[in-house]
């Protein structure tokens, strides 16, 4: 199938492109992913313009992210939104690192929702 | 420009100076040090950097390397504005970004390195395609004679080609070593 080989060879993905990739469940412009990420990781992931901008376009070309009408009515500032393609390597990534956190949670004998 | 205190245009002052273009980053810094004495940039063409006097305030330069003609241009441009970065000058497909801090925390263009690599990257790309022209073009070439010139001139234009190439090949190589360098640190 030609989704495994796009997980095959886009996984992992960056912390910074996964956030962005997941920011894009709902239509959503460049300043808006921005600052979305910003507020997911507790202001731990500051995406530069240029970092963000550079995945934008990768994530448009390889087909995870599309072009979108975020309703704003804004000419100057495109909106994107994930694709059907991008929602199942999320999902592929999420189950990733789940399995990741749980093994070490397991190993370390942390307590956590799975331990 | 009003609107922006630490730009109050009395005082110029033009300064020479060769930066090459695989010295972004000393560039980077010179123009922060400059910015604390007051002197904000302007604009530069090769060799030669304007500013204007200020207040004397740290700002945050950045360099950033993206083709003019890009059909994205304008989203490029876009995303770089919303986040409060002020564009100060382009010369040959480089943008010089400013932006004044606002805590501790110095602010990036490129927050991690695969993107950063990339930048690099498409200096390079540009560089490639000079390339071929570089060779065959400039003296000493392998397809016209510069000795063809009246002394001195021939050594003249040897002197000054030869130099060109080395430069040119030289910066080749050093953007080539920075983009595996930042490739490397990638790898898992």
């Amino acid at each position: 199938m030609v989704l495994d080989k796009v997980i095959q060879k886009h996984t992992p993905l960056t912390e910074s492109t996964f956030y962005i990739l997941i920011a894009v469940a709902e239509p959503l412009h460049g300043y808006g992913i921005m600052n979305r990420v910003k507020d997911l990781s507790g202001g731990r992931v500051q995406l530069g313009p240029g970092t963000l901008y550079g995945a934008l376009s990768n994530l448009q070309q390889i087909g995870l992210i599309e072009a979108a009408d975020d309703g704003s009515g804004s000419e100057r500032r495109k909106a994107y939104q994930m694709t059907a393609a991008g929602r199942t390597v999320a999902e592929y990534e999420i189950d990733r690192l789940e399995e990741m956190a749980r093994n070490g949670r397991d190993m370390l004998n942390i307590g956590g929702k799975n331990g | 420009m009003a609107e922006k205190k630490y730009f109050t245009p009395v005082e110029t002052k033009t300064v020479h100076k060769a930066i090459f273009a695989w010295e972004d980053e000393k560039e980077e810094r010179w123009l922060e040090e400059m910015s604390m004495q007051g002197w904000h940039l302007t604009g530069t063409i090769p060799y030669t950097y304007y500013f204007q006097k200020g207040e004397s305030i740290k700002m945050v330069y950045r360099l950033d390397y993206k083709l003019t003609l890009d059909k994205d241009y304008q989203e490029y441009r876009q995303i770089f504005t919303d986040a409060g970065w002020e564009l100060v000058w382009v010369m040959s497909n480089w943008h010089y970004y400013r932006i004044l801090p606002e805590n501790d925390k110095v602010p990036e263009i490129y927050s991690d390195n695969r993107s950063k690599a990339a930048k690099y990257q498409r200096v390079l790309a540009f560089l490639l395609i000079l390339l071929p022209m570089m060779i065959l073009y400039v003296p000493p070439s392998p397809i016209s004679n510069h000795a063809d010139f009246p002394e001195p001139w021939n050594f003249i234009v040897f002197t000054i080609g030869l130099t060109i190439k080395i430069l040119f090949l030289y910066g080749v190589i050093r953007i080539s070593l920075r983009v595996i360098t930042l490739r490397k640190s990638l790898q898992e």
